[in-house]
């Protein structure tokens, strides 16, 4: 696999395989990404397009600190809360939306799986708040290190690391809520 | 918290399923590339403008480039005068290795008996700090000359990644005493390598040698094997790895170093502690080497995943501030093996915060079948100051049935804000051998 800092050399040179080689190699974990962070899953296509462009538009001068996977998942995790927002202004949209439904889905964004568990996971996920689910999100899929978020931000290491907890703390709430409303259906 | 991160991973992010289609690539791609194109072509003419419009705005500045291009002609002058008869200066190799974007090194080094061991390192110097490497790969072991071969299990392995941020450390089984079949992996977030290993050879280094180097003695002669004219420079120069008298060979027409031995001593006429032999510019980087694969049955010690825990959880481990790294080693497995004994389970696992849940309760059950009676001493900690792996402290441990067990296990001291916790990491093989 050729290292991210040669691939970026190349690219800012303008070397169009480049660009090519960096969107095959982080495509399908930033689909995930966008898709785990979206509460309008339609939405995945064009906020990978449009990260994917203002991107190609850094030709020259682009810099690299860090990983450029996790440069690249950060754009999508505040593409995707601009998207979320303005969704949210257009529709109101309610928290049941962001529930997964496949006969919703259009295109090439499909749940494979849709568990009974990964669809509380998912409701789960779109009742945290926004700030928490991202860094969740972040680490946890595209293994960005908490001091790497935390300078991608622009804030710091102990903040991240308190929204990490509390996002976990809060899924792991709902979901024993889940578990006992569950329980208490089926027991009455 | 461990429980909801894994659900969150195998059962949510492991099951998102977003598989991509031939028409969005298509699409991103081409509006991609076209951006691309046409930021590449609108960036230089903007660029060019803004630049001789700077230049020609004033009559100082015309002067003032007038006078810099006949100083250029000059000095081009006086160069190519003198370039005539081949001279060195330790400038020359530090503007030529400028250029230089990776390095091949092989040799030997002398081990702690006192016996030869080959290496091979393929670097790639850092653009801050060429001194320093981005990307390192550090092979001890029995091998050709450039044999790139990340599947060896039997090779020591240093690998270091900028991309990755990160040092990993293999050791090969046969290195530990008590655990001859145990291979081991460190991965830690960084760019620690070993002090030990051989230093990069980037301009930045020697433009440090320049300043510091101590006793520095130039001498001009022909290379026996190659017949090219070269310097011999020997020079009194500390490195990390504690070996500080340098005998070092330049090519006088390349400018760049050939080879070059190591002593801990001045005594040049003794064997070396390490000799480079073989240095190659801009080698060709074979696929990989600077990714780690860990073999089969490695057990691997991730100091990232360590510092995530305990970031998350505070409470994880023991206070071990106001005490020196051997003082606080010996204090973090006194007070485990004390609570194991005690079977203070809430403590052992608060203090063990790596172990799976699934293997917390197979350790528990040994603990309460072989029942550790007596911490009978600590032995002297081993790997303290490679920021690279893990302190390692071995035990002797006595059994209720009498029985003497050593227990080897690694350690950390951990960093949270202002606190300093020490934690067990986990064991370096089984949890008792045999002494």
């Amino acid at each position: 696999m050729l290292k991210d800092s040669l691939l970026i050399r190349r690219f800012n040179r303008g070397d169009k395989d480049a660009l090519r080689s960096i969107y095959e190699m982080y495509r399908d974990d930033l689909l995930k990404v966008a898709a785990a962070l979206l509460n309008d899953k339609s939405s995945v296509e064009d906020v990978i397009h449009d990260v994917f462009v203002s991107f190609a538009r850094t030709v020259g001068t682009f810099k690299l600190s860090g990983s450029l996977k996790g440069y690249l998942s950060i754009c999508i995790a505040n593409r995707a809360r601009d998207r979320n927002r303005a969704t949210r202004r257009q529709n109101a949209i309610g928290l049941d939306s962001a529930r997964l439904n496949r006969s919703e889905i259009s295109g090439p964004v499909q749940s494979a799986i849709s568990s009974e568990l990964f669809q509380q996971l998912n409701y789960a996920m779109a009742q945290i708040p926004y700030e928490q689910r991202e860094i969740v999100i972040l680490h946890l899929q595209s293994r960005i290190k908490f001091k790497q978020i935390a300078k991608l931000k622009g804030v710091s290491v102990n903040t991240v690391l308190s929204r990490y907890r509390y996002g976990l703390d809060k899924l792991r709430l709902i979901l024993d809520g889940e578990a006992n409303n569950e329980t208490y259906k089926k027991n009455s | 918290m461990r429980h909801i991160k894994k659900i969150v991973k195998k059962s949510y992010l492991n099951d998102l399923n977003v598989p991509a289609s031939k028409e969005m690539d298509e699409r991103i791609l081409g509006d991609a590339l076209a951006a691309m194109e046409e930021s590449a072509k609108a960036e230089p003419a903007l660029a060019e403008l803004n630049i001789w419009r700077m230049i020609m705005k004033s009559k100082i500045v015309k002067l003032a480039t007038a006078a810099a291009i006949i100083l250029a002609v000059v000095i081009s002058v006086t160069i190519l005068d003198k370039s005539t008869t081949p001279t060195w200066a330790i400038e020359q190799t530090i503007e030529t290795l400028r250029e230089i974007e990776s390095i091949y090194i092989a040799g030997y080094f002398l081990t702690a008996d006192a016996k030869k061991a080959d290496f091979q390192a393929w670097i790639v110097p850092s653009s801050k700090d060429s001194s320093k490497s981005a990307y390192y790969r550090f092979e001890a072991g029995m091998f050709e000359p450039e044999d790139f071969n990340p599947y060896d299990q039997n090779r020591h392995i240093v690998v270091v990644s900028e991309r990755d941020n990160s040092t990993y450390f293999y050791f090969p089984a046969n290195t530990w005493t008590f655990y001859p079949n145990q291979k081991i992996a460190y991965i830690s977030e960084g760019l620690d390598r070993n002090p030990k290993d051989p230093p990069c050879l980037g301009s930045d280094f020697f433009e440090k040698m320049k300043i510091q180097a101590q006793d520095w003695h130039e001498e001009y002669g022909i290379d026996e094997e190659t017949g090219k004219q070269s310097v011999f420079v020997t020079c009194a120069h500390p490195t990390r790895m504690g070996a500080s008298f340098w005998w070092i060979q330049f090519d006088v027409e390349t400018k760049l170093p050939v080879c070059y031995k190591l002593w801990l001593n001045q005594d040049y006429s003794s064997e070396p502690a390490a000799c480079v032999s073989t240095i190659i510019y801009n080698p060709k980087l074979p696929d990989g080497v600077f990714e780690f694969y860990a073999p089969e049955e490695t057990k691997i010690l991730d100091h990232r995943e360590l510092s995530e825990i305990v970031g998350a959880d505070p409470t994880c481990g023991i206070s071990v501030n106001e005490l020196d790294t051997e003082e606080a080693c010996k204090r973090i497995v006194s007070e485990y093996w004390e609570a194991v004994i005690n079977q203070n389970w809430e403590k052992v696992c608060r203090m063990r915060p790596m172990i799976e849940e699934q293997t917390w309760e197979e350790l528990q059950n040994m603990y309460i079948n072989v029942k550790p009676a007596k911490l009978l001493g600590i032995r002297e900690c081993i790997n303290i100051g490679n920021k690279a792996s893990f302190p390692i402290v071995p035990c002797l441990i006595r059994m209720q049935n009498g029985m003497t067990k050593v227990g080897v296990l690694h350690v950390s001291i951990e960093q949270i804000g202002d606190e300093k916790r020490g934690v067990i990491v986990d064991s370096l093989g089984p949890e008792f051998v045999d002494p």
